[in-house]
């Protein structure tokens, strides 16, 4: 029936839904952030994450036929965008026109504006004159774009799209934004972790690699004097020049040295 | 974010040893706590805590001076890392630190259901006297010269397991720590 749960918004002036609509858009609602908490016994990299997301966006959104969810960096200069996924392929298709071709388009509008942008006709769409009309012409004729808020800052924005024209209405609009509002705590969580884990991944390499890089440097000075800088500088070199990892150059020659003095010591 | 110049010159010595021109763990680090700012309500600071040669390091960043009793909430997360495929897993602890209480419950939850660890293993409110302001120097430079000074020694003859027999022979007939001992090697070549 309508309006009877709470947590969803009824029907918006001038949009009329039964109550079977209603109760069926509600509970697709339900069950699109029932997913999105339920999230993962594993470890999801962050792409992953942003799939999952994408494909509850289109069973919470009514008349959606696609969607994709794209993170931006806001504070760079173009908006760069930090990783994006898409439900179907179309949609990646849509993105590539949006963020690489024209860096134009309602995902880009919804970032930039912080509010929720909705098209019906994105063939003769005035909004993008260069977006709308490419993508109308793949068949996808309506547009919905919800920006992922945070308190402070926006990053990035849910795109949903469907081939019908004015597929989206202002309750399907609502809908959305209540979908947006735990999906953009919840990705941007998931970035959290996954750069503390790049981070973590970058430690563990160094503090692995460092120590023969410290012996063969020690090798390389106690053979030719000079500093440790000069010594790295003479191992890199060696890296460049014979297409060799730095690390490994490292490791051949502590390896080269201990190989010497166990044979010394086999002669001795 | 702020780092002190020691912490700044350690970052650089690891970074050296990563392979790719794009990686930089100061950069990584800032765009970690970047992201922590906007996420985060009342976001402080952070750290990155493991284990190397049997100390604990902490290489630690803020956001703004603050005083340790401003802290209200803190949150101690593990991230597993693995050296190689026979050595154990290396261990790295991530804490976050914000003013207001609560402020980091909402991520607590979101980082249990992301990796599937037990909520018990994502720790609020323990480390919250821990964060050090403006940042720690870390043993990561004294390992540095101590390996250095281990590779003199295997470049004069000796193998990896003698070089380090060595060094700690001087250094107790000197009466001085390991570091002390491989700063005079490194000081004695020409």
């Amino acid at each position: 029936m309508t309006g009877t749960d709470p947590s969803v918004p009824g029907p918006t002036r001038g949009v009329e839904l039964s109550d079977e609509q209603a109760t069926a858009d509600a509970a697709d609602l339900h069950e699109s952030l029932g997913q999105l908490a339920a999230l993962v016994t594993g470890s999801w990299p962050l792409t992953e994450l942003l799939s999952q997301v994408a494909t509850f966006a289109v069973r919470a959104i009514p008349g959606a036929d696609g969607a994709g969810v794209t993170l931006l960096a806001m504070t760079q200069p173009d908006n760069v965008v930090q990783a994006l996924a898409a439900s179907h392929p179309f949609v990646a298709e849509i993105d590539e026109i949006q963020y690489v071709t024209l860096h134009e388009g309602p995902c880009i509008t919804a970032a930039i504006e912080r509010r929720t942008v909705r098209s019906g006709s994105l063939g003769g769409e005035k909004m993008w004159p260069r977006f709308g009309p490419r993508v109308g012409r793949l068949g996808i004729h309506s547009a919905l774009s919800l920006p992922l808020l945070l308190p402070d800052q926006v990053v990035g924005a849910i795109n949903v799209y469907a081939h019908a024209k004015d597929a989206f209405d202002e309750h399907a609009a609502a809908l959305g934004e209540l979908f947006a509002a735990p999906a953009a705590v919840a990705v941007h969580n998931a970035q959290i972790l996954a750069q503390a884990q790049a981070l973590t991944a970058q430690l563990q390499m160094a503090l692995t690699n460092r120590p023969v890089i410290d012996q063969a440097i020690g090798i390389v000075r106690g053979r030719s004097g000079g500093s440790s800088d000069e010594a790295f500088a003479k191992l890199r070199a060696i890296s460049q020049a014979d297409h060799v990892k730095l690390v490994d150059v490292a490791r051949h020659i502590v390896d080269e040295a201990v190989r010497r003095a166990r044979s010394r010591h086999t002669q001795s | 974010m702020r780092i002190s110049l020691a912490l700044a010159a350690d970052l650089a010595l690891l970074t050296q040893a990563l392979e790719g021109s794009s990686a930089d763990l100061a950069s990584t680090l800032a765009l970690l706590a970047s992201q922590a700012v906007v996420g985060i309500p009342s976001y402080v600071g952070l750290s990155v805590q493991f284990e190397l040669d049997n100390a604990r390091v902490v290489i630690t960043t803020m956001e703004t001076a603050v005083d340790i009793a401003e802290i209200g909430t803190s949150l101690r997360f593990p991230l597993t890392g693995i050296r190689d495929h026979d050595a154990e897993p290396a261990s790295f602890v991530l804490v976050l630190y914000a003013r207001e209480a609560g402020a980091l419950v909402d991520l607590a939850a979101d980082l249990a259901w992301l990796t599937g660890r037990p909520l018990e293993e994502i720790v609020l409110d323990e480390d919250r006297a821990g964060l050090g302001v403006g940042g720690k120097s870390t043993p990561l430079r004294s390992t540095s010269t101590v390996n250095q000074a281990l590779g003199v020694l295997i470049g004069s003859g000796l193998t990896a397991v003698e070089a380090r027999a060595e060094l700690q022979r001087r250094a107790t007939a000197d009466g001085v720590d390991e570091l002390q001992t491989a700063e005079k090697v490194l000081r004695s070549l020409p």
